[in-house]
């Protein structure tokens, strides 16, 4: 696949922009189009011009940093260049050439609107005789480190996205019938959201995050979960748009899960009347079996949750990583678990996974269905996209500590790719095959969806769940896989035939 | 199985830590609502009760609570003030990641 050279980044520009002011030479020469170099001094400017243009700079908020007799050098808010310029400034991806021989996608920044000149990082100050030019600083060293847009190769197996996820969870058939899940809105409440060049190279639709903890950065995503676990949404409704909330705070622990859940219920319900999906690979953990019934603040939680699903959302929760909580149980919940597909493609439960007969909703059984999840004891299985050098990106990297050896995922530990999934996994695939069948059928229930889902899941009838819980896959619906992994085409089918 | 960098037994001080208030039948949370505004604590409505948001410490102070291991669920007193309204408050931990090595 050739890589374009420019892509469109939409995330927000830094807090703080750097650039150069020209001021008007004496000779009338203009810098951004000189044509000889062989002296400066053409373009040098009189001190009372360069004072000029220092107060109309400052007026519009910019501060100068230094000064030589051709210009000054600025900084500030990019509000402050949008005022000085009248244009926007906006953020690209340019595919360069960085260090150790590298190509990779480094984000620049433009000043674009009417009267603004088409080159890149060039605006024009209209009105303001002292000034010929602003130029945007060019990252020396990259705006932000970017990793390579495609994964590297290693060892251990694995399952590559979008298309071997697509392939076994049955999504491929219908994404050459158009059915991607097109514009559906899925809200996935985690660590946070990186712009990551694997979602640019694709075309993926993500929004600017919306951040819970003040002070955090919507554009950082401290943990890699988020980020890696989100590309398992596009795998399979590839059409879908994410909105993503960090729910965590500066240190990747999600001190605002709750918070994040209400807001993105609260803005999915506002915008349509499809309200779209909640995908959300996390959760509590209390005994098992537990000595009695659930606990006040549980409870409370579990009616927000399933408030939502009376509302028309369809709300998936990951089953746990032998974890036993509460929001996997609520009733109409979509609780994904796991199923591990082979080198040879057999299917098998994940021993990765949560399985259990809930004991505190009456016909509940956690898993619903189930997505691709790893096994015990790493489950590194998919090669997921994260932030270079984030948590994830290196623990998954390094050798692991157990009684056997495992020399970690084969990637490095800061070049944005790792090995890893969980149920955490299967979530946001759930929440893509939802996807895709509210983007055929928007006026579904999500008791439609998940009747879909499990109706037509491919059977696993081998291994078991996680060791807690101790339940055996068979024949049939069982405690470890539920129905067994999801079939998008034909829950698709299925969809279309019976609602 | 919650992921916590700090010791049991000490508040992570000016970690923002989640609260639900389980309010009383057919009660309003407009009373919480204003105590709280007063002690720099932000409410959010739920369903079927309230979610209360601030510093661990100011949630401390504000319900005349001493610190504990903040990686497990705690309940907080209620005050009397606000005993009319709310059943109870209970500071929930950040749930765990479901994803290997969280």
């Amino acid at each position: 696949m050739t890589l374009p050279p420019f892509t469109q980044n939409n995330q927000p520009p830094p807090s703080t922009v750097f650039g150069y002011i020209s001021a008007r030479s004496r000779e009338g020469a203009l810098m951004a189009e000189a044509g000889t170099f062989e002296s400066a001094v053409p373009f040098q400017a009189d001190q009372s011009t360069r004072n000029s243009a220092r107060g109309t700079a400052e007026a519009a908020g910019l501060t100068v940093t230094a000064e030589s007799e051709m210009g000054l050098t600025v900084s500030g808010p990019p509000q402050a260049f949008e005022e000085l310029t009248g244009g926007r400034i906006e953020s690209y991806d340019a595919l360069q050439q960085v260090e150790s021989g590298r190509v990779r996608y480094v984000t620049h920044l433009d000043i674009v609107g009417e009267g603004q000149p088409e080159d890149r990082a060039v605006g024009a100050v209209p009105g303001a005789d002292a000034i010929d030019a602003v130029v945007l600083e060019q990252p020396r060293a990259p705006h932000r480190l970017f990793p390579p847009p495609q994964p590297p190769s290693v060892a251990k197996f694995h399952l590559r996205l979008p298309g071997d996820v697509a392939m076994l969870v049955g999504a491929t058939a219908a994404h050459h019938d158009g059915q991607v899940g097109s514009g559906v809105p899925v809200a996935m409440t985690d660590t946070g959201q990186f712009a990551h060049p694997y979602f640019t190279l694709h075309g993926y639709d993500i929004r600017p995050a919306v951040v819970l903890e003040p002070g955090t950065n919507p554009a950082e995503d401290p943990v890699g979960h988020g980020t890696g676990e989100s590309a398992n949404i596009f795998a399979v409704a590839p059409g879908a748009t994410l909105r993503p909330y960090r729910a965590s705070n500066s240190n990747g622990l999600l001190t605002s899960a709750v918070a994040a859940f209400v807001r993105a219920k609260s803005d999915l319900l506002a915008d349509s009347d499809s309200p779209g999906v909640m995908t959300n690979s996390w959760g509590g953990d209390d005994p098992y079996p537990p000595p009695g019934p659930p606990p006040a603040a549980a409870r409370v939680w579990a009616l927000e949750i399933r408030d939502a699903v009376e509302r028309n959302i369809t709300v998936v929760f990951s089953a746990g990583n032998g974890q036993f909580s509460i929001e996997a149980q609520v009733p109409g919940v979509i609780a994904a678990g796991g199923v591990f597909a082979g080198p040879g493609l057999d299917l098998q439960a994940s021993d990765y996974a949560s399985g259990y007969v809930s004991p505190w909703f009456q016909n509940v059984t956690v898993p619903t269905v189930c997505g691709l999840v790893g096994k015990l004891p790493r489950a590194q299985y998919l090669m997921l996209p994260v932030p270079p050098g984030c948590e994830i990106d290196i623990e998954e990297s390094q050798a692991g500590d157990g009684l056997v050896p495992d020399p970690g995922d084969g990637t490095r530990p800061d070049d944005g790719w790792a090995l890893f999934s969980g149920t955490s996994a299967a979530a946001p695939q759930v929440a893509g095959a939802a996807a895709v069948l509210l983007g055929a059928q928007p006026r579904l229930t999500p008791g439609q969806v998940a009747e879909a889902l499990a109706a037509t899941a491919t059977d696993v009838t081998v291994g078991h769940g996680h060791p807690r819980f101790g339940n055996q896959a068979g024949p049939g619906f069982d405690a470890a896989t539920g129905p067994g992994l999801i079939n998008v085409s034909a829950a698709l089918a299925y969809a279309r035939q019976h609602f | 199985m919650c992921h916590s960098s700090d010791v049991p037994g000490q508040g992570p001080g000016d970690e923002v830590v989640e609260a639900v208030a389980e309010l009383r039948d057919d009660a309003s949370a407009d009373l919480l609502t204003g105590w709280c505004a007063e002690r720099g604590i932000r409410v959010l409505p739920m369903a079927a009760g309230a979610l209360l948001t601030a510093e661990w410490q100011r949630l401390l102070d504000a319900f005349g609570a001493r610190a504990s291991d903040w990686s497990r669920p705690q309940t907080l007193p209620v005050p009397p003030e606000l005993r009319t309204v709310v059943r109870s408050v209970t500071v929930v931990a950040p749930p765990s990641l479901h994803s290997p090595g969280h």
